[in-house]
């Protein structure tokens, strides 16, 4: 489980390489690694990057799409499992 | 001797009667979320945003996410996921009574196992939707029931 914060996808010209820096490694690739795809947990504090191959504990997978020059061009976080609500 | 078949026959039939009497078929509620480790349900209000001829691979992903499996160099996404049955089910509680040998269980009867639901979605050469299975069978999108 790592600890991420999700405001480095809202900065202009963030690259892969920035993105796998504070991420690490991609649960899943596609195109060439064009895409990428990290399964988030949300937590009280924010949001965990979940190195699991079930989709147990998964709130959200959040897909990160890169242009030509690796430049992340869009991304979206696709509901899983809604988040338990605080006790 | 014969009283003492009797006795036993006696004997015989009270045991049975008490297990029988200990014996309840009841109607639990099922739920029909997904099981544990697999995903959630993805509704066909979803899939229906892809378009056939139109969304690529790259749409299919920030849609749906990853899948659950790739098939032949991605040309095929399977989403996949497992559901409880959900209505009621039935289950049978049967129990020996202390004097006999005092234990018991629950049957469930029926089909418990859970579903299986599966998206297949194919890919042309150039990365395009061709066409989205639902269990097996085509899935005709709204935009061309038409």
């Amino acid at each position: 489980m790592r600890p991420v914060s999700l405001g480095i996808l809202e900065r202009a010209g963030v690259t892969r390489d920035q993105i796998t820096a504070q991420f690490g490694p991609a649960s899943a690739s596609f195109e060439g690694d064009h895409v990428l795809a990290y399964r988030l947990q949300q937590g009280h504090s924010g949001y965990n990057v979940l190195r699991t191959t079930g989709w147990e504990g998964v709130n959200y997978d959040l897909i990160l799409a890169f242009d030509e020059s690796g430049v992340l061009s869009q991304h979206h976080m696709v509901p899983i499992h809604a988040p338990q609500p605080p006790h | 001797m014969l009283r003492n078949l009797r006795t036993r026959g006696v004997g015989a039939l009270l045991c049975c009667c008490g297990m029988l009497q200990s014996c309840i078929i009841l109607p639990v509620p099922r739920t029909a979320s997904p099981t544990v480790g697999s995903r959630a349900e993805i509704p066909k209000a979803l899939i229906e945003q892809i378009g056939p001829g139109k969304s690529k691979r790259v749409d299919v992903l920030l849609l749906l996410g990853e899948p659950d499996a790739r098939v032949d160099a991605d040309t095929s996404f399977i989403y996949d996921w497992r559901t409880g049955r959900g209505g009621i089910g039935w289950v049978m509680l049967w129990g020996i009574p202390a004097y006999a040998a005092s234990s018991g269980g629950v049957i469930e009867l029926g089909n418990w196992e859970p579903v299986l639901r599966r998206w297949l979605i194919r890919f042309d050469d150039s990365g395009v939707v061709s066409d989205v299975t639902w269990d097996g069978l085509p899935y005709r999108m709204p935009q061309s029931r038409r």
